[in-house]
């Protein structure tokens, strides 16, 4: 008994001890999640629109490549009308090779636990995140193109325009958005804003004439390092009457490993309830 | 207001009535000038009377009590075998300074540290100086909260009177 | 004020409580209820030119039970509070009236444990003191649970965790601690008669609170990231040889961001020396000690005094006459550093200066500064840099000599000189130091067996003036008489007055009655009470002046 109780004290003791909380002196301050005011906006917002691809992927996802070849012809079609983040997913596919970095994230894990079952195959897109009959997610297999499913996008006119301007501000990267109701709308809308990272190089696993190979140094493009505001968006303060324009200044901070040259902003407004993008919009720090 | 003076009241004197001779409390933890810890079971005086003193360096009456019994202890301990324990409820700020302040009063008394005041609490004693008898048996026979000149006189009899009683 | 019908859960527990007492005299359980109340009430009146404030309740009341069972080892207990309203200076978040503090306890010899509210120090409190004063409405209690272990003679280990009290709540901050204390004589065989003692002892404290967004002020969008666990740890000793004494402990607190030292991440530190020397008659110490960024609360974003886990203790005297104590010292557990000597001295019997009785002579001096620092940043970096052996600005010093002497067998007299240098920053606020002389006479005559009279006079000389727009009413030259006529220990009557005779407000007369019996006391007053700090124990707390009449009574058995 006197035993017995002399060890759970120690055991209280280890507890209470190894209780105590060291921050490292960079990371006492930390980025509280962009959120900001808005105001009426005087800029010329042209009424462009866009389609925002999200690719699921893996680096241990060996048809993966596959699709990094089919985005890059997309992207070089359709230039900036088309913007993508590469979305590496929270399950084994997503798990890093060789203890390289890991290039998952919170809010990336975030959208793929709520658009997928954990057994989805790899690799999967949402253009717009659309449905199909306005019901279950148009889920796409991106290894092969989808060229008229962008075209149907792009050849709307946009409900809503979309502008996205980065500046430097000392240390400190702002996102400056405006937007423009090109018809009245009705339904509470989003504003998401996130930083992609282009020439990330990691192993990657893929498929050659020989079988299963892993590719060195494998240029990931569009890799999603962090949804900047919460990962469903902060809400658009605006009256949704037709021509009514408003802008907002986000902040914008850049961690550790990312390189800024090859880093750049998307913000996209999407409707509240269904999740669909109405718009989005690119940027180059 | 009326009513809760009054159960107040109530329960000191249902309290006054049946608690007589409550027995000295035994296994809290108090502390000797050296460092020790030590039980209040230790509080012993071989079935002869004991004074219980509560007191604080920086509390005058308690000085003056302890400085007025001082001079005629001597007398008190052959007349009746006495023995004065004081218990300091001095906290950090003036603990360290108890040693040196009984030493420098010239006291001989057995002087335990209460710093956590757990025993203030279960002799329930709420103003200093607040000074008990106990008899031989351990019981507590007699008590009273302040200190004036001449009131060790009234100690005395008591003290004598628990004497008396063996 | 209809308490019982508006409580019938109280008027239910006191009934419960009665009953035990008389369960107790049919000798059926065999326990013992004991216990202590206490009642302090105030009707005040508003004074503009003391700064009383006109009080809308007529009737200002704390009262207090604590009612013990103890049967053996094996003690429960609860204590009642009821604050209707909170007397002047009490903060009125006391309110109500209700259960405030219960606990079942066991007390044996090697093992004692405690649940419920509960009070506990390691070591000198640097790390964790819980406790209460009642005159000053602090009880941090923690409710949870207190396990001590004696398993050998000389060892002492404890192991806590709760709440801290909040008023009539617990705060959320959870508590966990545990200490080790060795006394070596006990422990070591050829230790045991040694001249020299020796106890060491060590604490740990860990304090987790959730998470909650503090802005970071130079640029909104980012917010501190707060450590949830602050940790601090403390050794200590206590060595003696014959007449020599030495007490040390230093106390280390981790990151600990909070609203008290501005949300800056540097660790805290605490280290307090003693040393004494004393043989009969006389005694000496010295007291040194720097204090570093160490106010350890449970709750970060609590300011004011409530919810301190640890007690870092003033090292000035605690005077208690009343000019010596107008401008007490409170430690600033962010920063300060301090020495203090004490000399006490008995002149012998028969000697020259001794004269027939012989004469006291008591000698105290301190220092306090604050600590050198040079700002680095302010919320969410390190704060400041600090030299630990430099000193920054005077915040107090005091010097004092004290000598009582017996007279005849009927007349001591005690007499008093002060000087102390005061600096208003330690109260929050800037200004000029003040700079005051203090003489006090105490003659204290037994006129016989039962009548007792005791006469005091203070003067203080200070090169402070009253500025209305301070408003600082201890400021200005005082005189103060006071007598005290006692009949027996029973009866007492007193009257004083304090009066700013010159660069000052204020004229607090006062008339008191008081009555003891056993170990009941009951006081009734009529006069104006001084606004300012209130420290008993060695705790300072503002209250506001009073204007009217007080009673107190207290109460045990």
């Amino acid at each position: 008994m006197k035993r017995f109780s002399i060890l759970s004290l120690l055991a209280a003791a280890l507890l209470v001890f190894t209780a105590c909380d060291k921050i490292a002196e960079d990371e006492y301050v930390v980025f509280a999640g962009a959120s900001g005011t808005w105001y009426d906006s005087e800029a010329t917002i042209p009424a462009v629109q866009r389609a925002f691809v999200e690719k699921y992927t893996g680096v241990r996802c060996v048809n993966c490549p596959n699709a990094d070849v089919v985005l890059h012809d997309l992207s070089e079609k359709y230039g900036d009308q088309l913007v993508v983040a590469a979305v590496h997913v929270p399950n084994n596919f997503g798990k890093p090779l060789h203890g390289e970095q890991d290039l998952r994230t919170e809010k990336g894990s975030t959208w793929f636990n709520t658009f997928f079952s954990p057994s989805q195959n790899l690799p999967s897109a949402l253009l717009n995140r659309t449905k199909v009959d306005g019901n279950s997610l148009d889920i796409i297999d991106p290894q092969a193109r989808f060229d008229d499913k962008i075209d149907a996008v792009l050849s709307a006119t946009p409900q809503v325009g979309m502008m996205l301007s980065c500046t430097r501000d000392g240390g400190v990267y702002n996102a400056e958005v405006h937007i423009q109701f090109n018809q009245s709308v009705s339904d509470a809308l989003t504003l998401t804003l996130l930083v992609v990272e282009d020439k990330v190089y990691t192993t990657q696993e893929g498929r050659t004439a020989d079988g299963i190979v892993e590719f060195e140094n494998y240029e990931q493009n569009h890799v999603l390092r962090d949804v900047v505001t919460d990962a469903w968006g902060i809400d658009v303060v605006a009256d949704g009457n037709q021509g009514t324009k408003r802008m907002i200044v986000l902040p914008v901070s850049l961690a550790e490993g990312w390189n800024a040259d090859n880093c750049h902003l998307i913000a996209f407004v999407s409707n509240k309830a269904t999740r669909e993008i109405v718009n989005t919009a690119q940027c180059n720090l | 207001m009326k009513k809760l003076i009054l159960t107040l009241a109530c329960i000191a004197l249902s309290g006054i009535a049946l608690a007589q001779n409550a027995q000295l409390p035994q296994n809290i933890t108090i502390k000797a000038l050296d460092g020790t810890s030590v039980q209040t079971s230790a509080i012993q005086n071989d079935g002869k009377p004991i004074i219980i003193s509560f007191w604080a360096t920086w509390c005058k009456p308690c000085n003056r009590e302890l400085n007025t019994i001082k001079e005629v202890y001597e007398e008190w301990q052959e007349e009746t075998g006495v023995k004065l324990v004081a218990i300091s409820i001095d906290d950090a700020r003036s603990a360290a300074r108890v040693k040196p302040h009984v030493d420098g009063n010239g006291w001989e008394y057995e002087v335990y540290l209460d710093q956590n005041q757990d025993f203030k609490r279960a002799m329930n004693v709420v103003n200093v100086p607040h000074t008990f008898v106990v008899n031989g048996k351990g019981e507590i026979v007699w008590q009273h909260t302040s200190f004036v000149e001449g009131s060790e006189e009234e100690l005395l009899e008591v003290v004598k009177k628990a004497a008396a009683e063996e | 004020m209809n308490l019982l019908y508006k409580s019938p859960r109280l008027l239910l527990l006191l009934t419960l409580v009665l009953g035990g007492t008389t369960i107790h005299a049919q000798g059926i359980m065999g326990g013992r209820v004991t216990g202590n109340i206490q009642l302090d009430g105030q009707i005040s009146s508003a004074d503009s030119i003391i700064g009383a404030q006109d009080v809308p309740e007529w009737l200002l009341m704390n009262a207090r039970a604590d009612i013990l069972y103890t049967n053996g080892g094996f003690s429960a207990g609860l204590r009642f509070e009821a604050y209707q309203n909170p007397m002047l200076g009490f903060d009125n978040r006391y309110k109500g009236e209700g259960i405030a503090n219960y606990f079942v306890s066991y007390q044996g010899e090697k093992l004692s444990v405690t649940a419920g509210n509960f009070y506990e120090q390691f070591g000198s409190g640097m790390i964790l003191r819980a406790y209460e004063d009642r005159y000053l409405g602090i009880d941090n209690s923690l409710r949870g649970l207190n396990v001590t272990l004696r398993p050998f003679n000389g060892v002492t280990i404890k192991a806590l965790a709760g709440k801290q009290r909040y008023f009539w709540n617990y705060a959320d901050g959870m508590v966990r601690g545990i200490d080790g204390e060795v006394n070596l004589n006990s422990i070591v065989k050829c230790m045991a008669e040694s001249r020299f003692r020796a106890t060491l002892g060590a604490g740990f404290v860990s304090k987790y609170e959730d998470d909650q967004t503090i802005a970071f002020p130079d640029n909104p969008s980012y917010r501190l990231n707060l450590p949830l666990n602050v940790g601090a740890g403390a050794v200590r000793m206590d060595l003696a040889y014959g007449n020599w004494g030495l007490q040390a402990e230093y106390a280390h607190k981790g990151q600990d961001p909070s609203v008290m030292n501005n949300f800056i991440y540097r660790d805290g530190e605490a280290l307090m020396v003693n040393a004494t020397y004393s043989q009969k008659g006389f005694s000496a110490n010295v007291q040194a000690k720097r204090v570093d960024n160490m106010s350890f609360k449970s709750v970060r974003s609590e300011s004011g005094e409530m919810l301190y886990i640890n007690y870092i203790p003033a090292i000035t005297k605690q005077h208690t006459y009343a000019f010596l104590s107008m401008y007490p010292y409170a430690t600033q557990t962010t920063g300060e550093m301090g020495l203090q000597g004490d000399v006490m001295y008995k002149i012998k019997k028969e000697t020259l200066l001794g004269g027939k009785y012989g004469t006291d002579i008591h000698i105290n001096g301190s220092i306090i500064t604050s600590i050198d620092t040079n700002n680095i940043g302010g919320a969410g970096t390190l704060g400041y840099e600090s030299d630990w052996f430099k000193t920054g600005d005077l915040y107090y010093a005091d010097a004092s000599l004290e000598v009582a002497k017996k007279l005849s067998k009927a007349v001591k007299l005690t007499c008093t000189y002060g000087y102390q240098v005061f600096n208003p920053v330690v109260e929050g606020h800037n200004g000029p130091l003040h700079h005051n002389h203090i003489v006090v006479g105490d003659l204290t005559w037994k006129v016989n067996k039962k009548n007792v009279l005791r006469f005091e006079a203070e003067w203080m000389g200070s090169d402070s003036q009253y500025d209305p727009n301070v408003d600082d009413k201890r400021c200005g030259d005082w005189i103060m008489g006071l007598v005290e006529y006692n009949f027996t220990s029973a009866w007492f009557v007193s009257v004083s007055d304090q009066y700013a005779y010159r660069d000052g407000v204020g004229n607090y007369y006062n008339v008191s009655v008081g009555y003891n019996h056993g170990a009941t006391r009951l006081q009734l007053g009529y006069g104006k009470q001084r606004e300012g700090l209130l420290c008993i124990g060695g705790v300072c707390r503002q209250v506001p002046a009073s204007n009217g009449l007080t009673f107190s009574l207290t109460t045990s058995f």
